[in-house]
């Protein structure tokens, strides 16, 4: 069972991914029409306040990777991933607007594995992109980088996927949001399971976004259009459904720290919703 | 019966949500082309007669993504609902021996921003971000039909609505495909800055036919969130003006609660059965009503037939309740008098008039047990103090005695009472505009005065703890013949000194006034000159009910006399670090007099809504 904790209202007009570090840094990123990245800390009275805020375009997913880097897909004049300090300060980015390995139409999540790989997913961008007078068809696919930028594998086939996840086994975790379904694969790029359909009952999706998993091996899904957010086991097994029409308004965005703690950017209420688990704590 | 009569009869019957006449000449000259499809008729068709069929949310939200055939399984069936009362209501028109021409659907080209444009140009709505047509009372959730025709149709000639859409951007924030590449305030008729490839591409997905939406844009919408459209349902019971008050109570003591207007009562719990209580009028709409004042239900003798208690004023010259300004009358009385008119508790004599309090003098008193007493005060202001008047239990119809709360104000004139326990300490302090009156408890007079700016023009204040945090704030309109909503937030400095901090709610500039920084996703709705409170949605914390008070002074007396008469109730959602306020609009053509009634008329545990005002008499179940 989750219980409410805390709720941070962000500068952000509609948070729609969300990251946390190990001392309970919260990244948000905004995916609106006017973006940006955005970092809460806690202040003097252990209250969430706003350590900075970067308009740079569409943030349509944040990640931390170990290392202590900010790593966020954006789509301003180019689709990229960037690389931040923590404290807010612009390192290097990588990537350009393509169809191409290595390169970007429309990158929505993205997440950092235990061995530092990125994982960017792709939204659909079909019939085409317009970039520099030229038309780019891509999307649909999950990359794998090094640290870098360098590519390393893809997958394609997916419907809209939007969110992205990675354990420290190296699996990694797809919301294949149109096609309403979670895919797992192996640090390779291989599918292993996928799991869920279409559907408004326990278990079941309707465009899953957000996707984060804990330390345990526990997958959490922000299923948008129904409101709520779920809990599997690595199986796909269904352990919790929490939320509704009145405690979030199409969530889109979802992290888990390393307490446990599950962290909602509850997107259209332009806040970020946390939550503890009962019985967690000392696991 | 006339055309337009029967055509909105035929709309109504068939269950549109919507029925209106434009005069669609704009859409002729600015984009042409829309009318590609109308160039064979005869004559240009110079009226548009828009219909809506609302959408049914869950449904639309919960259609599979894989097997799904939205267009057949639910925007289709209500597309030919429409298409059947334009058919219909074409046929009508044509039979009246003038020309109809029923538009297609799918739509020609552009054509989608036709239906759209004429539902705008008959001041139904707006075009929102999302490029869909946005009414005050569904949100996005409206299938939209028309009909082209030269019948002379009485075309809505009002001022637009403006686009309440302000600096809200969910609609294009949520979209996974960044459809949206622009904002928009344009035209009803374009989808300028919209990206339909990219759009298209959730279509296809989500139906490999190409039809479908995702649904995420219309979601995020907060006009009808959560309802898709309104879950009242309107029951008018008087299509004249009788009346602007409105009161509750059992006038024949069976038990079911019963609802008067001032010269009518009407039993409950259908309300059809009418009854009356003085003379009645119908007045002039330009004019005003015997009853302009609230109203209120008492039994006063203990006999369980309640009384009412009505505020009126002599009429003026040639028997009209125009505006008479503040001299006294022949009778001696400046403002309003006080009157009980005994209920006859179903004995063959009439309702017996009762002149209790003279000299009334200022808008909006409210009713209530200020003194602890357990029995119902009047809270207003004389012409020199502000204070409240008690009856005599042993003699009700009697003159009532008052207590001057205030120091002698020398003609003390506003619009607003109200009272509740600011301090929190078990006693009830008074409110007004221009501050609080501070009880002292005992019998002493007049109350230490707190200057407060609470409003500039108020009509029924509130005092309740808004956010939650304990203490009690203030909710007042900010201007009932202009504009605004606001609550005061109560806080105390370190000493326990009370200060306070005003936030609007809806906003109080004129759309005039409004620049792209203070522009407003809450309606801007003007004549706000009837409060209440009660907790509409169940939750435990009295919800606000607010409503345009239709043509307070005529027809150009104030702001926007001509733009739709909308009653509201906003949902008060506390939360960790604020409250905030979720409009819902309970209707959009009937609007309030200078009361609103909130109680459970029919016992199911749901709040009913009830005015009376220049529009008639409704109640909205």
């Amino acid at each position: 069972m989750l219980r409410l904790t805390g709720s941070v209202n962000t500068t952000l007009a509609h948070p729609k991914c969300v990251a946390v570090d190990s001392d309970g840094n919260i990244f948000a990123g905004c995916a609106g029409y006017n973006g940006g990245l955005e970092k809460f800390t806690h202040g003097s009275n252990r209250a969430y306040e706003s350590e900075w805020c970067h308009a740079i375009g569409k943030v349509m997913g944040v990640a931390l990777t170990d290392a202590g880097h900010v790593f966020c897909t954006v789509k301003s004049d180019r689709h990229e991933v960037r690389v931040y300090k923590k404290c807010g300060g612009f390192l290097y980015s990588w990537g350009s607007t393509g169809a191409a390995e290595g390169q970007f139409s429309t990158p929505t999540g993205i997440a950092s594995d235990g061995k530092g790989y990125i994982y960017v997913a792709e939204g659909s961008s079909w019939p085409a992109v317009q970039h520099n007078d030229t038309w780019v068809v891509g999307g649909n696919r999950l990359q794998k980088f090094d640290s870098d930028g360098f590519f390393i594998w893809q997958v394609s086939g997916f419907n809209v996927p939007i969110g992205v996840a990675a354990d420290k086994k190296c699996r990694v975790y797809l919301s294949d949001t149109y096609n309403c379904c979670v895919r797992i694969f192996n640090e390779n790029g291989e599918l292993i399971k996928s799991f869920g359909e279409y559907g408004s009952s326990p278990g079941k999706f309707n465009c899953p976004q957000g996707i984060a998993v804990d330390r345990r091996g526990n997958i959490y899904v922000a299923d948008v259009l129904n409101n709520r957010v779920q809990k599997f086991n690595g199986d796909g097994l269904l352990l919790d459904v929490f939320g509704n029409e009145k405690e979030f308004w199409l969530p889109c965005g979802i992290a888990v720290d390393e307490s446990n703690r599950v962290f909602v950017a509850d997107t259209m209420n332009q806040r970020i919703k946390i939550y503890e688990q009962a019985g967690d704590a000392a696991q | 019966m006339t055309l337009d009569k029967k055509i909105i009869g035929i709309a109504e019957e068939m269950g549109a949500c919507h029925c209106g006449f434009a005069d669609i000449s704009p859409i002729y000259s600015k984009w042409p082309d829309s009318f590609d499809e109308c160039s064979h008729l005869p004559a240009a068709l110079t009226t548009g007669i828009s219909i809506g069929v609302l959408e049914d949310v869950d449904m639309l939200m919960n259609l599979p993504h894989t097997d799904n055939d939205y267009r057949t399984k639910h925007y289709a069936e209500k597309i030919d609902l429409a298409l059947k009362i334009c058919g219909n209501i074409a046929a009508l028109v044509n039979e009246s021996g003038f020309t109809a021409h029923l538009l297609s659907h799918p739509p020609i080209k552009k054509a989608t921003g036709l239906y759209k444009g004429i539902a705008v140009l008959a001041g139904l709505g707006w075009v929102g971000k999302n490029r869909l047509f946005v009414s005050p009372a569904n949100g996005c959730h409206v299938a939209l039909g028309a009909v082209l025709t030269d019948a002379p149709l009485p075309v809505f000639n009002g001022r637009q609505m403006e686009n309440r859409c302000g600096n809200c951007t969910r609609c294009m924030d949520i979209c996974p495909v960044h459809a949206y590449q622009t904002e928009f305030f344009g035209e009803a008729n374009g989808l300028d800055g919209f990206r339909t490839d990219l759009c298209s591409v959730v279509r296809g997905v989500i139906n490999p036919t190409g039809w479908g939406v995702c649904g995420l844009c219309v979601k995020a919408c907060p006009i009808g969130k959560g309802r898709g459209g309104t879950p009242f349902v309107k029951q008018q019971i008087e299509n004249d003006f009788v009346s602007e008050c409105a009161a509750a109570g059992d006038f024949n003591n069976d038990g079911v609660t019963d609802i008067t207007v001032g010269p009518y009562w009407y039993e409950g719990p259908d309300f059809i059965v009418r009854h009356e209580i003085f003379a009645a009028e119908k007045f002039d709409r330009h004019t005003y009503s015997k009853t302009t004042q609230p109203c209120f239900a008492h039994d006063f003798n203990g006999d369980g037939f309640a009384d009412v208690f009505c505020i009126e004023r002599n009429p003026g010259p040639g028997g009209t309740y125009v505006f008479q300004g503040w001299e006294k009358d022949a009778d001696g009385c400046s403002g309003w008098r006080g009157v009980i008119y005994k209920n006859p508790a179903q004995k063959e004599s009439k309702w017996i008039r009762h002149v209790v309090l003279d000299n009334i003098a200022n808008e909006a008193p409210v009713w209530g047990d200020i003194n602890k007493d357990g029995r119902p005060e009047l809270i207003y202001s004389s012409p020199e103090h502000y204070g409240y008047a008690a009856y005599d239990p042993a003699n009700p119809y009697g003159a009532w005695t008052f207590f001057p709360v205030s120091e002698n104000m020398h003609f003390y004139l506003a619009s607003g009472a109200g009272y509740g326990d600011i301090t929190g300490n078990g006693t009830n302090d008074l409110i007004g505009p221009s501050g609080w009156w501070e009880n002292p408890g005992g019998e002493k007079y007049p109350w230490n005065f707190h200057p407060q700016k609470f409003s500039e023009n108020a009509a029924q204040m509130y005092v309740f703890d808004i956010d939650g945090d304990g203490l009690n704030d203030i909710l007042t309109v900010w201007h009932c013949h202009g504009y605004g909503l606001v609550w005061h937030k109560q806080t105390r400095d370190k000493d326990g000194k009370i200060n306070w901090q005003k936030h609007e709610i809806f906003p109080a500039d004129p759309f005039e006034k409004t620049t792209a920084e203070n522009l407003s996703s809450m309606p801007r709705v003007s004549q706000l000159h009837s409060l209440e409170i009660a907790d509409i949605n169940g939750d435990g914390i009295n919800d606000i009910i607010v409503g345009k008070r239709f043509w307070a002074h005529g027809e150009f007396g104030d702001p926007e006399p001509e733009v739709p008469a909308e009653i509201y109730w906003l949902e008060i959602i506390r939360e960790r670090d604020g409250v905030r306020f979720i409009p819902h609009l309970v209707d959009g053509d009937s609007g309030a007099g200078t009361q609103i009634t909130a109680v459970d008329l029919n016992n199911d545990g749901k709040i009913n809504i009830f005015t009376s005002n220049k529009k008639g008499v409704f109640i909205h179940r």
